[in-house]
């Protein structure tokens, strides 16, 4: 589990702020906020090219952004993946090198793989096989499992459901729901029906600015264009 | 040490996505210079620039690797790994294997 040392009430807050980023002559992020405690799923929206991908690699780590803040229960962690059970990232692209065996994967992970795929029999026949093996759904399905499953107090994930199948992307959103209990996760998809449900705080990424919408929550997602009115 | 046993199988499993470009080099140095020069006897002193040569190729696979393959890092990152303890692992591992490649073959020859 988490080393991190946790508040009286149990729960520990990711922050990320001072997030400026500019490419070119266009300014991508504009000093953004965010927070996630454990708990919480948090979803952030937004067009296409409005810098979620960028903000999650920023917090993440991945990514030098001078000024970027990421703190822990308000300690800096900079690059944030360098701390052990802090936090994970799902990426848009391959998360697992292809030769790698899902097994092989999970033991790296730290992950017991079938308590990550209990609730997916038809994967359990493919722990075996190589990720470069999977059809796509089903590598993005197990990929997104190991990271869920993964002893860190935030999860980080770049569309994850894209590609899986409906009837898996129903038990992906359950699991998800069911293991906030014990981790904050920070969701990023374009499947908004799937993602508003789960979500306890959303935020929508727009012109570089990051805004945190409470109650008609689809309303003004149409009001910013990102839903059709 | 379970983290560190983890780092060390994470640097592993880079060096293998690595490998053919290293060891290419590797076997290309060994065998192209470091044989014939054994064999004609002026190779005892060689062994030291080869090594110099073989550690700079290390930055242009580096190059490479980074523009054949710029998403390889995520599985790394979330083993809490960096690109630098990455690529100082495998440079290391890289020299420890050529290294021990030369001094085979000079015993062979011996």
């Amino acid at each position: 589990m988490s080393k991190f040392h946790v508040n009286q009430s149990g729960v520990q807050v990711l922050e990320a702020d001072g997030i400026r980023i500019v490419f070119g002559q266009r300014q991508v992020l504009a000093s953004i906020y965010l927070q996630v405690q454990t708990g919480q799923i948090v979803g952030l929206l937004g067009r296409n090219g409005s810098g979620k991908s960028v903000l999650l690699q920023t917090i993440f780590g991945a990514r030098a952004v001078a000024d970027a803040s990421v703190r822990v229960n308000g300690r800096r962690v900079v690059p944030a993946f360098r701390e052990p059970g802090l936090l994970n990232y799902l990426p848009q692209e391959a998360l697992v090198p292809p030769s790698l065996s899902l097994a092989k994967a999970a033991r790296l992970l730290g992950v017991d793989v079938d308590q990550a795929t209990a609730r997916f029999p038809e994967l359990r026949s493919q722990l075996g096989k190589r990720v470069g093996e999977l059809s796509g759904g089903s590598a993005r399905l197990v990929q997104a499992l190991l990271l869920l499953h993964q002893p860190t107090a935030f999860s980080l994930f770049d569309e994850p459901f894209s590609g899986v199948m409906p009837v898996h992307v129903e038990t992906l959103a359950e699991e998800m729901q069911r293991l906030k209990s014990r981790k904050g996760l920070l969701i990023t998809d374009h499947r908004y029906a799937e993602v508003l449900p789960l979500c306890d705080v959303v935020y929508l990424l727009h012109q570089g600015r990051l805004l945190k919408l409470e109650g008609d929550v689809r309303g003004q997602l149409r009001d910013h264009g990102y839903l059709a009115a | 040490m379970t983290n560190l046993a983890t780092q060390l199988q994470a640097i592993g499993l880079f060096y293998r996505s690595v490998a053919p470009f290293m060891l290419g080099i590797s076997g290309l140095m060994l065998l192209a210079v470091l044989l014939p020069a054994l064999r004609e006897g002026w190779g005892e002193g060689l062994l030291p620039a080869l090594m110099l040569t073989k550690l700079a190729t290390a930055p242009v696979v580096w190059y490479l690797s980074e523009q054949l393959r710029p998403g390889q890092y995520w599985f790394y990152f979330n083993l809490n790994v960096s690109r630098r303890r990455l690529w100082g692992g495998v440079v290391a591992l890289d020299a420890v294997l050529f290294l021990g490649g030369a001094l085979l073959l000079r015993a062979v020859l011996a």
